[in-house]
């Protein structure tokens, strides 16, 4: 089964996009777009190592992490520098599960705790591993093309289904050429923009297209951002399910 | 010579397809220094005491074998113009653990030394810690005790959801008598059941503890536990924790907010507690915390009302403050009145 990474982020704005086929397309067009970006960033199994930065008023903290992920979603990231090195996270079904290596303690999230920020991040460990009802949040539509940076891209603007949603509209700009999202501004329902995602530096494996850089810009808190830069990236490895326990978890 | 091949040949066992575990060897330190001020002029800690705790983490981990020591140095005294007392240094950590092809394709880890070991569950009071002498606490809610024993234990995954573990303590450490212990655990896919743990300990004392502990989701996270020594009828001990962790979605911001309720009632000791406390994420740095605390017997109650706040200040180095007017504790658990205190901590 093919599955999409949802453990980077980057889900924000592009995960689950085979989940949203099941949206009733408003336009042949923006289904063909997202039919082939689904395309171009799938794989059936990820191993990705990466370190992020994040900025604020009163400076940088940084970490590096890898993450794994096989083909049910099921997520496991290892903090492997910084100060919460040692900690891992992994994801099954609808639990979080953290550990914490001082204490030999597994503990489990769930509920709206998954929204909080991973590590001090400006992301949540939902937007870490994905969310399997992410397809029926959001409606879309494809609004025409823009240059961007100089790449020509499909802008197309996505709206929540539910009030609930903490990000009503995303509008995302995608490359024409490679069809790779470029630039995902998230945004109130009263149309107040809240962050900017921008990809860049994208590694073509096997087919296979994936952000090597991803900055998160957040536009309400001044000065604070994001930023993960992709060391390695693996798919279609064969890894191994027990990988995906609570029994690695507490290795 | 054999223990040499014994220790080449676990780390180079890798069964996985991808080296998930890349060989690691790293060092971590860092230094917790707290100050604090007893208000009681009736309290023996009345006045000002100081410590500083600087540690030292050496740590191994590949896809076989993995290995902790820690040792902390502590200085800490009365009034900062006395000398204090000399440092003493204790040995938090030190352990290895190995991995072996074990039963059912599945692996069997195998634990020794002075590990850290969770069989319990609870995020205030817990229960299932049945190789520990006495009940574990987690004070500070949320953040899980960390206590070691020294101690041999094997854990084999039985697959379908099913552990067990063995642990054998010689008498070293906290542990007085030689003890012996085994653990079940089940884990469910279930929406609401989420874990089952069955513990047994027997000590060559002839004491023993059993305790069964769950972990349930009903909109709260719920940890329900039942312990007992046998030593009586009334020897029954009743763990339950509430916990939930919100959201606090606006335009423009998105705030951690976690609420907990946890109470123990030991019949035994005739003695039942209650504890409570909200705890709120400021922003990314700060969070903030009240906690309640009371405990009631037959003879006597006491109750404690505490605030506090921890802040990271840069990579690697953050700062506490904590305020606690409490009554009716034994010293020197939570001394009467009112006490401030305020820490510093590094790690790098």
């Amino acid at each position: 089964m093919m599955k999409r990474l949802a453990a980077f982020l980057l889900m924000i704005g592009m995960f689950p996009m085979s989940s949203l086929f099941a949206v009733a397309a408003p336009s042949i067009d923006a289904r063909y777009i997202i039919d082939a970006m689904d395309a171009a960033m799938e794989y059936d199994d990820a191993a990705i190592e990466a370190k992020m930065v994040n900025t604020d008023r009163l400076g940088s903290t940084s970490l590096t992490f890898d993450t794994f992920q096989n083909g049910s979603g099921d997520t496991l990231l290892v903090v492997t520098a910084g100060p919460d090195k040692g900690q891992k996270i992994l994801r099954l079904d609808d639990d979080i599960y953290l550990y914490y290596p001082d204490a030999d303690e597994i503990v489990r999230l769930s509920g709206s705790s998954l929204k909080n920020s991973f590590l001090g991040s400006d992301f949540s460990y939902e937007d870490l591993t994905g969310d399997d009802d992410y397809d029926e949040r959001y409606s879309y539509t494809l609004d025409g093309e823009e240059m961007l940076d100089g790449i020509s891209c499909y802008k197309m603007t996505f709206t929540a289904k539910k009030l609930s949603e903490t990000y009503q509209v995303q509008e995302m700009w995608i490359d024409s050429e490679r069809f790779v999202p470029i630039h995902v501004r998230l945004s109130s329902k009263s149309g107040r923009s809240l962050k900017d995602i921008l990809y860049s530096d994208y590694i073509h494996d096997g087919g296979i297209f994936f952000p090597g850089r991803l900055e998160v810009v957040n536009l309400v808190k001044k000065g604070s951002s994001s930023v993960m830069t992709v060391s390695s990236a693996r798919f279609n490895v064969g890894l191994d399910d027990d990988l995906f326990s609570k029994e690695e978890l507490a290795w | 010579m054999v223990m040499f091949l014994l220790l080449l040949s676990l780390l180079v066992f890798d069964s996985g397809t991808v080296p998930v575990h890349a060989s690691d060897l790293s060092f971590k330190g860092g230094a917790d220094m707290v100050g604090s001020y007893v208000f009681d002029d009736s309290s023996p800690l009345h006045g000002a005491h100081y410590s500083a705790a600087p540690y030292l983490q050496v740590s191994y981990s590949s896809s076989a074998l993995k290995a902790d020591f820690r040792g902390t140095y502590t200085i800490q005294g009365v009034d900062a113009a006395s000398s204090g007392d000399p440092g003493v240094f204790s040995l938090d950590k030190a352990y290895f653990k190995f991995r072996f092809p074990g039963l059912l394709g599945k692996r069997l880890t195998v634990t020794a030394g002075l590990a850290p070991i969770s069989w319990g569950l609870g995020y205030y009071y817990r229960a299932g810690d049945v190789l520990f002498e006495d009940p574990i606490i987690n004070t500070d809610a949320g953040t899980y005790a960390e206590r070691q024993l020294w101690l041999v234990s094997i854990n084999q995954p039985l697959g379908a959801g099913f552990n067990i573990d063995f642990a054998f303590l010689p008498a070293l450490g906290e542990t007085t008598n030689e003890k012996f212990g085994i653990l079940l655990r089940k884990d469910f896919s279930a929406t609401t059941l989420k874990e089952m743990k069955a513990a047994y300990a027997y000590a060559l004392d002839g004491t023993h503890k059993a305790a069964i502990v769950a972990d349930l989701f009903l909109y709260f996270d719920i940890t329900l536990g039942v312990e007992s020594s046998f030593s009586s009828s009334s020897d029954v001990r009743i763990v339950a924790n509430a916990m939930k962790q919100f959201s606090l979605e606006s335009e423009t911001h998105s705030c951690p907010l976690t609420v907990f309720a946890s109470s123990q009632l030991d019949f035994f000791a005739a003695c039942y507690s209650v504890a409570g406390g909200v705890s709120f994420g400021v922003n990314d740095r700060l969070t903030v915390s009240a906690n309640g605390l009371g405990r009631f017997s037959d003879s006597s109650e006491a109750w404690g009302l505490g605030v506090g706040g921890e802040m990271v200040l840069v990579d690697g180095v953050s700062a506490s403050f904590a305020g606690l007017y409490a009554d009716g504790f034994p010293d020197p658990i939570y001394p009467d009145g009112l006490s401030l205190a305020v820490g510093l901590t590094v790690a790098f």
